[in-house]
């Protein structure tokens, strides 16, 4: 590029769930020469390094890893035309009669396109201890859960021996069952309210027995070195404190969306911090749309699709000038998923049973063999299943035979029985794969005698998935 | 192993690292020694980056003429070694008629200080220059010459600039015996003797224990913590200057201030603790901190602070206040030491290492100017370079292009350029001192992971050897698999 100015019809801005939505839609909707610039090394934003499944169940109609989900709308991009530069971070945004945007990364160096219209699709970054004023020491050994979901997923780092967890969000509910499967120990997860998925805690700290903490805060780290422990208290009683030793205090406590392009030309986020849109997905400033995490915090991928679907739509009518059909309604129905309020974690205690086939999570009761309660069949074929032996998908990472150690995301191609997990997850430990590998290629067949297969969840490439 | 040199200087903090970069002009050899594994991990790691005008010190203390004379000096100082300043201005601002007197009490240490420019001002007039200030302010005191500066960023300059004009460094070298000969003096360290003609004892925390190698100890140094608050940058130019106030109570003196880097700083607090490991931050410093910003500005938005953190400086214990002061004077024969140093020491530094080196003058050391003394340019991140220099970057190595951390906008080949610089860090923390990588608003949530990689890639280690700084500190306990 070097200097060089190169006129975009569109410029995504970041390549996660929303922008890869946006940058199809617009393509897909007559923008002639779509530009969508990631960070990572490859497309698909906090995608590749959320292994677990789950994805996808109400857009796509099946549950699919991160990594495949990632695949799947890669794929989208490469067939709609759209034109990808990865490892580019966009630095700035200038607004006048076209759109610059100022960028860098090792394929480009440092330079600028220009653009039509724009969407930004910057999505979030996690709450950090140091704005919780949290008192204490700072040593090594206090994260975020996306970090060290990124150490574990992606660079065959293991951060943690004895952990403990604050904060009831996603990510950490997900890096307790993360770790409790790879062997660590997760001494408690606390925090002062629920916030993640009812599907999450279910599945992450409910079927693994993990030691809880409702309307708990960690009133002090301790360690110079390495953290040695965590002083743990009620909020309405901080003086009824407990120590914890830990070596790792993992940090799930909210996302805030990533909004700093748009704020430093000058422009005010909404309440929650995120960028105010219109129901076209529209800022103030004509033709400058937003999707996705940074105009607020969804709680499933299907959601963000669905928004970065419509905001590409609706810069395909602003550069095109063509008024587009009315996007279909799949949006609304992903009514919220059900979050862990208080309700519903005691109705979880007192047995009752949660749809989990979708995020919504329905309760079903059952009486005399016939199960009722869930908003559509589902629930009731969930509810079944559940009753004649639970069965769950194991995702997992496997090892390259190479020194590198570099890491293949993996799952079972069919959910196991619950007690063979800890099965599949150590025939994955001794199993290494070898370069190329493409998704869904067998790794280990009839593993642990389940009759599952372990696949591949994203192709290798150059050498491994970094 | 014996060598020897002109100098030894036992401390890489801002005194020793000062003294080094004077005498690195001069055709000497000069060793430096500290038992961290960097510059600046005792008090300078940790200070609020302030200049400080000089009306705080008692009356023609040493303490209040170094702090008045140093702080002019910066100007060349900062000029020489490109190294960021700048001269805000402060304000000593007063809420009741007890601390107007406090604030008179200021200004008449001040001018037998000889701090220049200062003038009282009304409330209003106050407000004028600090909008954000607080509608209960009285009067505030204006000193002009009052200032920031980034306290790492100015060591690092004046230590890699002694250090590419000869001076040696040895780190993880702490010191445990000094003997004085007739032309000589032995120091004795855990990583083997030295040998030198003359001896600066700038250790901080240790120097009086130091001193206790060669005369009898009357001095007790102990560790008090100052801890602070960090506001993210979206509030800079909300506070445009060093903002002083006159305490009710034991409010001690906690400022608050812009920085360099365009964050906001809030503190100190005082209080004694039982060592120097004790950096950790407490329930009640933090809500003092918060309180006195509040009393100060009472519109500023609390939920912008980002981090907060502690730093111990050296507290002389078995003086009084009326006597207590900064000390320079000669331990044993060519031995010198430097006690005491608290604030305002970094802005006092230049001038006590011009006491330093008359007094090393005074005492035989001849110093002859060096035939090719230069300074050593700063690594200035990518992306804060000029375009030519950009250019030519980008095509030496696409990696200077690579974005790592967001918040700050330091890139791969950023780290490549520091580890490549005299003094390179060994640690994170070494590295987030020199780059401000991972100190921004997300607090190296996206970028602590990769950088590991790119440490222990070119550190050639294992990613479990990466320190975050102390030793035992490992980011990584080994692989998944």
């Amino acid at each position: 590029m070097s200097g060089l100015e190169q006129a975009y019809g569109l410029v995504v801005i970041c390549g996660g769930p929303a922008g890869m939505a946006a940058a199809v839609a617009a393509a897909e909707n007559g923008v002639a020469r779509v530009l969508l610039l990631e960070r990572g090394e490859q497309l698909g934003g906090v995608l590749p390094q959320c292994i677990h499944d789950g994805f996808g169940l109400i857009a796509e109609g099946r549950s699919m890893t991160g990594p495949e989900y990632a695949r799947l709308w890669r794929a989208k991009a490469a067939a709609a035309g759209v034109e990808v530069l990865t490892g580019t971070m966009a630095l700035s945004i200038e607004i006048r009669t076209r759109f610059t945007v100022t960028l860098s990364g090792p394929h480009t160096g440092y330079g600028r396109v220009t653009a039509r219209s724009l969407v930004l699709a910057t999505g979030c970054r996690e709450r950090a201890l140091g704005s919780m004023l949290i008192p204490g020491s700072r040593p090594a050994g206090i994260l975020t859960a996306g970090a060290a979901q990124y150490m574990m997923n992606i660079q065959n780092y293991r951060p943690v021996r004895t952990a403990v967890i604050l904060g009831f969000g996603d990510i950490g509910l997900i890096m307790a069952r993360r770790l409790t499967l790879e062997g660590m120990r997760v001494k408690l997860v606390l925090g002062e309210k629920g916030s993640g998925l009812m599907r999450n805690y279910i599945q992450c700290i409910k079927e693994f027995s993990l030691p809880v903490a409702f309307g708990y805060t960690v009133v002090s780290t301790h360690g110079y070195g390495r953290l040695r422990g965590v002083t743990v208290a009620p909020v309405d009683d901080l003086s009824r404190r407990r120590y914890i030793p830990c070596d790792t205090l993992i940090v799930a406590a909210g996302l805030i969306p990533e909004a700093e392009l748009f704020t430093r030309t000058g422009r005010s986020l909404d309440g929650q911090g995120g960028i105010p849109v219109d129901a076209g997905m529209q800022s103030a400033v004509p033709g400058l749309f937003a999707c996705g995490n940074v105009v607020r915090i969804y709680d499933t991928v299907d959601e963000v699709s669905a928004v970065g679907t419509q905001a590409g739509r609706a810069a395909a009518s602003y550069v095109t000038g063509r008024t587009m059909p009315a996007a279909d309604e799949q949006t609304r129905a992903y009514s919220a998923g059900r979050k862990m309020d208080m309700e519903a974690v005691r109705a979880v205690e007192g047995g009752a049973t949660f749809c989990l086939a979708c995020p919504r999570g329905c309760i079903i009761a059952e009486q005399d063999g016939v199960f009722s309660g869930g908003a559509c069949e589902k629930g009731a074929d969930y509810a079944r299943a559940e009753t004649s032996g639970r069965l769950r998908t194991v995702t997992t990472t496997v090892r390259a035979a190479e020194t590198t150690g570099a890491l293949l995301p993996v799952r079972t191609d069919r959910p196991v029985p619950i007690a063979q997990v800890g099965q599949v997850m150590a025939a994955c430990r001794r199993t290494r794969w070898r370069a190329p590998v493409s998704c869904g290629a067998v790794l280990l067949a009839d593993v642990a005698g389940t009759g599952a297969n372990v696949v591949a969840a994203d192709d290798s490439w150059r050498g491994g998935n970094r | 192993m014996k060598l020897a040199y002109d100098v030894i200087i036992i401390g890489a903090g801002i005194i020793g690292g000062m003294t080094a970069y004077r005498l690195s002009r001069y055709d000497l050899r000069v060793l430096v020694v500290d038992q961290a594994d960097d510059i600046g991990e005792g008090s300078t790691k940790a200070n609020s980056g302030v200049l400080y005008p000089g009306f705080h010190p008692r009356g023609g203390s040493l303490k209040g003429i170094s702090c008045v004379r140093g702080n002019a000096m910066y100007d060349e100082i900062c000029r020489e070694l490109e190294v960021t300043m700048q001269r805000t201005g402060c304000l000593y601002v007063a809420f009741s008629p007890d601390g107007e007197a406090l604030m008179e009490e200021k200004y008449h240490k001040g001018r037998k200080n000889g701090v220049p420019g200062m003038e009282i001002l009304s409330g209003s007039e106050a407000r004028k220059l600090e909008p954000m200030l607080s509608g209960a302010v009285t009067r505030a005191l204006y000193a002009p010459g009052g200032g920031i500066i980034s306290p790492f960023q100015l060591l690092l300059a004046l230590t890699q600039t002694a250090c590419q004009n000869g001076v040696d460094f040895r780190f993880g070298t702490k010191v445990t015996e000094i003997h004085t000969t007739k032309e000589t003096v032995v120091v004795g360290t855990n990583r083997g003797q030295f040998t030198a003609s003359h001896i600066i004892n700038a250790a901080g925390e240790d120097a009086a224990v130091l001193e206790s190698l060669v005369r009898p100890q009357e001095l007790q140094i102990t560790p008090r913590r100052g801890q602070f608050l960090i506001f993210d940058k979206s509030m800079a130019g909300c506070i445009r200057h060093v903002l002083y106030q006159a305490q009710d109570n034991q409010e001690g003196g906690t400022l608050l201030a812009p920085t360099v880097d365009g964050n906001l700083i809030a503190g100190p607090t005082s209080e004694n603790v039982p060592s120097y490991r004790h950096t950790e931050t407490t329930q009640e410093g933090l809500a003092h901190i918060a309180r006195v910003v509040k009393k100060l500005t009472p519109d500023l938005e609390m939920r912008k602070v980002i981090t907060s953190f502690a730093g111990i400086r050296t507290n002389i214990s078995n003086l009084d206040k009326e006597h207590k002061d900064f000390m320079i004077r000669e331990s044993a024969p060519r031995v010198l030491s430097v006690l005491g140093i608290k604030s305002p020491g970094m802005t006092s530094a230049p001038y006590l290492a011009e006491l330093i080196v008359q007094r090393l003058a005074q005492s035989g050391l001849v110093l002859a100017d060096k035939a090719h003394y230069r300074t050593a340019p700063p690594v200035r991140p990518f992306l804060q370079e000029r375009e030519e220099v950009r250019q030519a970057l980008y095509r030496a190595d696409p990696r200077n292009a690579a974005v790592i951390c967001r918040c700050e906008g330091i890139t791969e080949g950023d780290i490549l350029r520091v580890l490549a610089a005299p003094l390179p860090p060994r640690s994170l923390n070494g590295l987030k001192k020199r780059l401000r990588i991972g100190m921004g608003r997300c607090q190296g949530g996206f970028c602590t992971g990769r950088v590991i990689a790119v440490l222990s890639r070119e550190l050639r280690c294992d990613p479990s050897e990466v320190m975050k700084s102390l030793p035992g500190s490992n980011l990584v306990k080994g692989r998944v698999k």
